[in-house]
């Protein structure tokens, strides 16, 4: 079998699962949490740095270009939502925990390993989220907020949800590393 | 958890109109055009001549305007919240004082919490009209084409297109998908409530099968290409191919100059 045509099909899939995760929410008061950073951490584990950017910057260009795929829909609107920032960290973070995984400063299995990789991915993907949420405050709104307050909207509130799916993400790909062993051969 | 009847993927709408049959580069290009234009329009009137003239394209590509609607609808949160951060936050003169929170409502807040909105509206208007009237081959097609430049740059735009329309084909079914897995595990006695850490435990017997099917996937799909030789752009052709023609020419050129009029205007 051809490699290449496998891993594109495999980036193709990882776009679609990204895609999907904006869909499986689990019920929570008061934002219910979205698996779709849970996708984005999977294929920083899964694909090569250049693949996983590309998975998920495919991901951002479906949604620009107006398919529903974003938590709260889609569409060329979305660059001047507040959550933006978050969303343009996906491809970024992805490429960040793939770089982690493939130069061996966290093997991809491993628990303290994954943490670190997908860690640096977290604090990405909430750092562009923040940074978002000033620019979304100072340029859209027009009304700058004191950062402090953004920090904690933006960042401290979310900090739970994604440790969460760090560690989901982490034992997931530990109980699917045989699996895929199994289909690659 | 999840809901599979307002997922509109794919929304391609099939009608007989001139702007179906546009070449997929006018309407793209035309589409991002007329977005940055709206970006810099700066009056609520020249908004709303731009939501008649939406209104006169739906129609004309046989859509109805509830259709509109209801893809507005969708992003009701979205467009509530920004008219109430304009309308609430702008100072000027007061309307109402609502008085616990001491919040106030001006008039000036809510003519930019109106400009605001009915620019997001405009902005997903334009971008339903390119996917409603144009189907996802002839998106992926085009957006092949246009990207073409760029592969001297090195970025590969053949293998975008082909990635687009795989993940585009394959949204749908991995729905479908996790909705089977859901249900299997439950009949095995899965439950999928209960406090927070089981709630998040319970995403576990979901994506691990989900992972292993797109793998398994992955592997019958890239098998079913390698044995139709697929061997990436080099040489490529299309079945059908794309063909720009006096219409587009016309409808390129009404555009950049008919836009610029409203901006005076």
């Amino acid at each position: 079998m051809q490699k290449s045509s496998r891993q594109l099909i495999l980036i193709a899939l990882m776009t679609g699962l990204t895609c999907t995760g904006g869909f499986l929410r689990i019920p929570f008061f008061p934002v219910p949490i979205t698996l779709q950073t849970l996708f984005v951490y999977m294929s920083g584990l899964l694909l090569e740095p250049r693949q996983a950017l590309i998975s998920q910057s495919l991901y951002l260009i479906l949604g620009l270009a107006g398919l529903p795929v974003f938590a709260t829909g889609g569409g060329p609107a979305y660059v001047l939502s507040p959550t933006f920032g978050y969303l343009l960290g996906f491809p970024v973070a992805a490429w960040a925990s793939a770089m982690m995984v493939k130069y061996r400063f966290a093997g991809p299995t491993g628990f303290k390993s994954v943490f670190s990789s997908l860690g640096l991915g977290m604090s990405i993907i909430l750092g562009m989220g923040a940074a978002g949420l000033i620019v979304y405050t100072r340029f859209v709104a027009g009304k700058p907020v004191e950062p402090l307050h953004l920090f904690r909207a933006g960042v401290l509130f979310m900090l739970p949800g994604e440790i969460c799916k760090i560690i989901l993400a982490s034992q997931i790909v530990r109980r699917l590393t045989p699996a895929i062993n199994r289909s690659a051969s | 958890m999840i809901n599979l009847s307002n997922i509109t993927l794919g929304q391609f709408a099939k009608r007989n109109s001139r702007i179906h049959h546009l070449d997929p580069r006018t309407k793209f290009i035309a589409s991002v055009y007329i977005m940055i234009m709206i970006l810099t329009w700066d009056h609520l009137t020249t908004l709303c001549c731009g939501l008649i003239v939406i209104g006169i394209l739906f129609r004309t590509a046989g859509l109805s305007l509830r259709l509109a609607w209801h893809n507005i609808a969708s992003f009701f949160w979205l467009l509530l919240i920004t008219f109430c951060l304009h309308a609430f936050i702008t100072s000027g003169r007061v309307l109402v004082q609502i008085p616990l929170i001491r919040l106030t409502l001006t008039q000036e807040g809510v003519t930019t919490g109106l400009f605001y909105v009915l620019r997001i509206v405009l902005l997903i208007l334009i971008a339903n009209l390119l996917t409603l009237t144009t189907s996802p081959m002839a998106f992926t097609d085009g957006l092949e084409r246009l990207l073409g430049p760029l592969k001297k740059i090195g970025i590969p735009a053949h293998e975008i297109a082909m990635i687009i329309s795989i993940s585009l084909r394959f949204i749908p079914i991995l729905l479908e998908e996790v909705e089977r897995i859901r249900r299997a595990q439950i009949s095995r006695g899965a439950r999928f409530s209960g406090h927070i850490i089981q709630r998040i435990r319970s995403v576990v017997p979901i994506i691990v099968p989900l992972f292993v099917s797109t793998f398994r996937r992955a592997n019958d799909l890239a098998l079913a290409m390698d044995s139709r030789c697929y061997r990436g752009g080099e040489f490529r052709t299309s079945y059908q191919s794309l063909k720009f023609g006096l219409w587009d020419w016309l409808t390129l050129s009404a555009c950049f100059i008919l836009l610029p009029l409203f901006y005076m205007g």
